[in-house]
């Protein structure tokens, strides 16, 4: 298992980091805040995202997630703090930029544009573009090659950032809500192809969603936003260990939870059924021991629990 | 040329209609039409059908950053590979109209007129000789390229409010100095301080060309703190 070092965002270590060390990053952030005039929408957000793998940045909409990657590709200007693309502030920095892709959920073209149009500037632009890959993708999500890109739907939209995305390989590769509006069927073709690619080339990929069910899978590490601010990060291997639920008598489940981190507490008669976040491997064998009945505790159901707006607990949490 | 820069010379190249077609398709409607009219009257006249190319090369600069600006950067392009390419592209089609409107200028002026009506021969700036022709069309195209592109540059770094501050302002400010010229009779010591600068049309054209340039600096210094909202 791995060691999460990161696991609360409060500290920041990254004065004390070495330059190699710093080379395997892909994208950082350093107390990163955004304020607009009637919102704080960034507020001190330090994460590490660490090169060649995969990365969900989860939170509810509103959370933040897209300021925060606008912020790293140089396209909104952050309040305070810094951003570091491959050790890099990406503003203006050609170097640093050519090595991204973003392809963001309200992307919009120019009117006169249809898929033919994007591929070709995507081509010229991305120094690792794969046509043929593009055009596989293409024929896969049945897009109309030359109908203008304005008329499209919302799930057409979707295939066209995915299509450039995957196509780009792109060092690192920021997917915004990458399937809204894709059928089940386009979805599995996106989680499938994804995985082929980023096994054959072997890269940096976010994928920023407030649907975590399908995507679980897929991720290797989980950063949660919460308000503008980074509320867990850890590896989703054993963020899947730590969270479990315990059912069982109201009395015992109560006497279990007491000074434990519990996200949510649901009493049915006299039972009772509380999902938690363990701090000790062994506090599961705890449960059964206390007389409870433990089960795994799903990443979506996790995230909504942590970000479900219930102040108190997400204070125990820290 | 790197490949932020290539990437935004791709994008106006992609919508050739737009930026090469279109203009030279009204310009061609409007030439029609008054040469159909002229050819129904008796008078010789100069129409102001000319003019919709410079319009529309306004339009289009003001266009030109609504619509390409955020999409560059969207795509990981730095403000200065937008503003560069976007500026070559600028000067490119300024030089391919005015050199278009050069040829169809000097036809016309071989004809005479159609039916009686001068299109593109406008006088006193274009019916020199060939350089001067070309040398008008290409800053005055120029010109409004750059107007329409600072213009577009100002909604995207101040919004909406941006140009509504300046066209506004300098309505209500250039209203009221025209009224207190009139008012102070200023109009004949300002027109006797032109004529004693005795200007020529090609000193005129490079203070055009000056003017353009300074608009283009203008862009620069408000995208490259231009934020791109969603």
């Amino acid at each position: 298992m791995r060691v999460n070092v990161n696991k609360y965002s409060n500290n920041n270590g990254a004065g004390t980091m070495s330059r190699d060390q710093r080379s395997t990053i892909a994208l950082e952030t350093v107390r990163l805040t955004k304020t607009y005039a009637d919102q704080q929408a960034l507020d001190g957000v330090s994460l590490r995202l660490e090169a060649n793998r995969i990365h969900g940045l989860l939170g509810r909409n509103g959370a933040g997630k897209t300021t925060l990657m606008s912020i790293a590709t140089a396209q909104l200007f952050a309040t305070s703090g810094e951003v570091r693309i491959f050790g890099q502030n990406p503003y203006e920095n050609r170097e640093a930029l050519s090595r991204v892709c973003f392809i963001k959920e309200s992307q919009r073209y120019p009117e006169a544009f249809n898929v033919n149009d994007m591929l070709a500037v995507a081509s010229t632009l991305y120094p690792n573009w794969d046509a043929a890959f593009a055009d596989r993708l293409t024929e896969e999500f049945r897009l109309p090659r030359c109908k203008k890109i304005k008329g499209f739907s919302r799930g057409m939209l979707s295939s066209v950032g995915i299509i450039i995305g995957l196509a780009s390989r792109a060092e690192l590769t920021l997917f915004d809500e990458p399937y809204l509006g894709l059928d089940a069927v386009a979805r599995g073709l996106f989680y499938d192809r994804l995985i082929e690619e980023y096994a054959e080339n072997p890269r940096t990929i976010v994928l920023s969603t407030h649907l975590i069910d399908e995507v679980s899978r897929l991720l290797e590490e989980v950063h949660v936003i919460d308000g503008g601010r980074l509320l867990l990060h850890e590896d989703t291997e054993s963020l899947r260990m730590r969270a479990y639920t315990v059912t069982g008598p109201a009395a015992k489940v109560d006497a279990f939870t007491a000074g434990r981190r519990s996200l949510r507490r649901e009493a049915l008669g006299g039972s009772a059924h509380a999902a938690l976040l363990a701090s000790s491997p062994s506090e599961q064998a705890e449960a059964r021991a206390a007389g409870l009945e433990t089960a795994p505790l799903p990443l979506q159901q996790l995230i909504v629990h942590l970000t479900g707006h219930n102040g108190t607990i997400r204070e125990g949490l820290a | 040329m790197n490949r932020g820069l290539k990437s935004v010379i791709m994008m106006y190249r992609r919508d050739l209609f737009s930026w090469v077609y279109l203009p030279w398709l009204i310009l061609l409607s409007s030439f029609v039409v008054n040469t159909i009219i002229a050819a129904s009257m008796q008078d010789r006249f100069t129409t102001g059908g000319l003019m919709s190319i410079f319009v529309y090369v306004y339009i289009a600069g003001m266009i030109a950053v609504n619509q390409t600006f955020s999409f560059a950067l969207s795509l990981c392009i730095s403000r200065r590979d937008y503003f560069m390419g976007s500026s070559l592209v600028i000067v490119t089609l300024s030089l391919f109209h005015s050199a278009l409107l050069t040829v169809v200028t000097e036809i016309e002026k071989a004809v005479g007129s159609w039916m009686g009506m001068n299109f593109f021969v406008i006088p006193n700036l274009s019916d020199g000789p060939i350089w001067q022709t070309f040398y008008v069309f290409f800053t005055a195209l120029l010109l409004l390229f750059f107007i329409g592109f600072v213009s577009g540059s100002l909604s995207r770094r101040f919004g909406k409010k941006g140009n509504f501050i300046l066209y506004g302002g300098s309505f209500i400010f250039g209203g009221a100095l025209i009224t207190i010229a009139s008012l102070r009779g200023w109009w004949q010591p300002i027109f006797q301080w032109f004529v004693d600068l005795q200007p020529t049309l090609a000193g005129i054209m490079a203070g055009v060309f000056v003017l353009a340039a300074v608009l283009a600096l203008l862009s620069w210094l408000m995208l490259r703190r231009s934020a791109v909202r969603s």
